[in-house]
């Protein structure tokens, strides 16, 4: 895909932004509660916004290379004696997984916004972190389907 | 029963296959919960699942643990650790091998990852005892072997996943492992002054030196490694003093752990570019991201073992077969020691626990002790054939000492790690003393 390049490099920034953003509030929150007796209002609710907009965002950086965590017991023996299959079966089911994780948070994603699902104590939209993961995760299976093949 | 073990082994067959075993997991819970509940049930299981999941709060301590492994990690720390631990031990007979060691339960003490310890110590300290002719399977097998430390030493991410599924204060099983992991230390410091006795060809290094090598560090350079050091050790007293005086949540303790070690980091010159800090940041959402795809993966698989009621029937079993607490935990270890043949420390935690959780509870058995038990297990999968991750780890940053001598290395320090498993199993105090203060 033409488009995977900067498709990734935007993902790796909004990586590392996600990232250092739950790093950063999560510091800050603590300096302030104990120094300055004022915690970050919905610190927790952001993190939680955060965790899921890193992993989703970083998923399709992990794919890209193929790096999902694997049992390499038989592998290297069965790639040996099935050259083609063996990959397209691997790449088959991850591609498959990551739909299937993809479509259903499309879907929940979809419902909460139907239903207005929004968190408890900052009333964010469940939606909008639901729909963007469902794009990624999406986004990542694709990757998984050109990715190199590596033993990783 | 019979529903849960082919789903076992269909999950066994697909990991054997090479399927990634995220997506092998996935895939059997998600088929057998549709057969048994049907398909919208088995598609609102993965959905709930994932989405609770990657919005665990309680998890975020995994990337931030992550990345303060991954700072840590780019800081060049670890040179300066090892120094420390030779101007200390530099000169005793296999005085590099037993440097090697404490520089590792060192790194290990602000890094959560094995495989981390062992590959940056295998560049920090293989030259030099290559320079000083030690062999390669003490050389290999030392780092192998300290590397291990990573995940008992805490913070580890491993305890903290286990202290999550079998709801367990992460806080005191860090506790718990402080003395594990000092046992730990002091017995692979054993097997290298045996080894360096039994065979004084493999530490070589007095000769060396008599023949004029030139010395590792000198006087200047060893008080500045034990200066360089004084940092790690405020952090780690840090984040594990404020976590044990209930002062930070691990969750908060984790989020300061990274922030100081971003500032060693940068203290040291490093870190001071956008692009560096995005490389450790992209590192760790990488490493974070591959973690939760097993989560998502083992969660469904275990929601339908649940649904089987395999758990509680291997409690009722255990019950029937009136196998004591102590007889029960053996038990699960020897699984454990089976299933480290083939997975990996996240599909160990994620497959058994929630399986035995029931039987261990109704056994009383204190979950603390059997976390700790567990992670010693996992520690030596990391260096036992066919998986032994650490070990290959090494092969990867040193290719010129081959696979076979690195097990051969390794193997002293297996009998050390089981000799210590043993001890935890017949001594659980080493294990729950330090939190029984805590708690008390």
């Amino acid at each position: 895909m033409r488009l995977t390049k900067p498709l990734l490099k935007v993902m790796e920034w909004l990586t590392a932004l996600f990232i250092f953003l739950m790093m950063a509030l999560t510091f800050v929150d603590v300096v302030g509660r104990y120094l300055f007796d004022a915690p970050i209002f919905g610190a927790s609710e952001m993190i939680q916004f955060l965790l899921a907009a890193s992993i989703f965002s970083a998923m399709g950086i992990v794919s890209a290379r193929d790096g999902h965590i694997a049992v390499e017991l038989f592998t290297p023996r069965l790639e040996h004696s099935f050259p083609k299959l063996q990959p397209l079966i691997v790449r088959a089911f991850s591609v498959a997984g990551l739909a299937l994780i993809g479509f259903e948070l499309g879907r929940i994603g979809l419902e909460a916004l139907h239903v207005n699902h929004v968190t408890i104590v900052l009333e964010w939209p469940i939606a909008m972190i639901a729909i963007p993961s469902s794009i990624l995760c999406i986004l990542a299976a694709l990757f998984q389907l050109s990715a190199p093949r590596t033993n990783a | 029963m019979t529903a849960s073990l082919i789903a076992f082994a269909a999950v066994l067959a697909l990991c054997f296959v090479g399927i990634k075993v995220g997506f092998a997991t996935l895939f059997v819970g998600f088929v057998a919960f549709g057969l048994a509940r049907g398909w919208d049930a088995a598609f609102a299981v993965v959905g709930q699942q994932v989405l609770e999941d990657s919005m665990n709060y309680n998890l975020s301590v995994i990337p931030l643990f992550i990345l303060m492994g991954v700072f840590i990690h780019r800081s060049g720390v670890s040179t300066d650790l090892y120094n420390a631990a030779h101007a200390g031990l530099g000169r005793i007979r296999g005085g590099l091998a037993h440097s090697t060691v404490l520089a590792c339960a060192g790194f290990s003490a602000v890094c959560g990852s094995s495989l981390a310890t062992a590959a940056t110590m295998s560049k920090v300290a293989m030259p030099s005892m290559n320079r000083y002719g030690y062999s390669g399977a003490l050389s290999t097998g030392t780092i192998a072997a300290g590397g291990t430390l990573g995940i008992m030493i805490p913070p580890s991410v491993p305890l903290v996943i286990y202290g999550i599924i079998a709801e367990q204060d992460i806080g005191l099983l860090f506790m718990a492992g402080i003395l594990p992991g000092i046992v730990l230390v002091l017995s692979f410091l054993v097997v290298v002054s045996i080894w360096a006795r039994l065979s004084p060809s493999s530490t070589p290094m007095q000769a060396s030196d008599d023949q004029g090598g030139a010395p590792l560090i000198d006087d200047e350079a060893s008080k500045n490694a034990m200066r360089a050091v004084i940092p790690i050790i405020a952090l780690f007293v840090l984040v594990l003093g404020g976590i044990y005086g209930r002062i930070f949540t691990p969750t908060e303790a984790s989020g300061i752990g990274a922030v100081g070690a971003a500032l060693i980091s940068m203290s040291r010159g490093h870190l001071r570019s956008v692009e560096e800090w995005k490389e450790a940041l992209v590192e760790t959402g990488s490493t974070t991201a591959s973690l939760f795809v097993v989560f998502f993966g083992t969660l469904v698989f275990t929601k339908y073992i649940t649904l089987t009621g395999m758990p509680f029937d291997l409690m009722f079993l255990f019950e029937d077969l009136g196998l004591t607490a102590f007889q029960l935990v053996c038990a699960i270890a020897i699984i454990a020691l089976i299933m480290g043949m083939v997975f990996e420390a996240i599909g160990i935690l994620l497959l058994l626990v929630p399986v035995f959780l029931p039987a261990l509870n109704a056994a009383e058995v204190d979950l603390i002790w059997f976390g700790i038990v567990v992670v010693i297990v996992i520690e030596l999968g990391l260096i036992t054939p066919p998986i032994g991750m650490n070990v290959f780890v090494v092969n990867a940053v040193v290719p010129t000492v081959p696979l076979r001598q690195i097990f051969k290395g390794v193997l002293p320090f297996v009998v050390a790690m089981l000799a210590v498993l043993v001890f935890t199993l017949f001594v659980p105090g080493i294990a729950t003393f330090l939190p029984s203060l805590a708690a008390g």
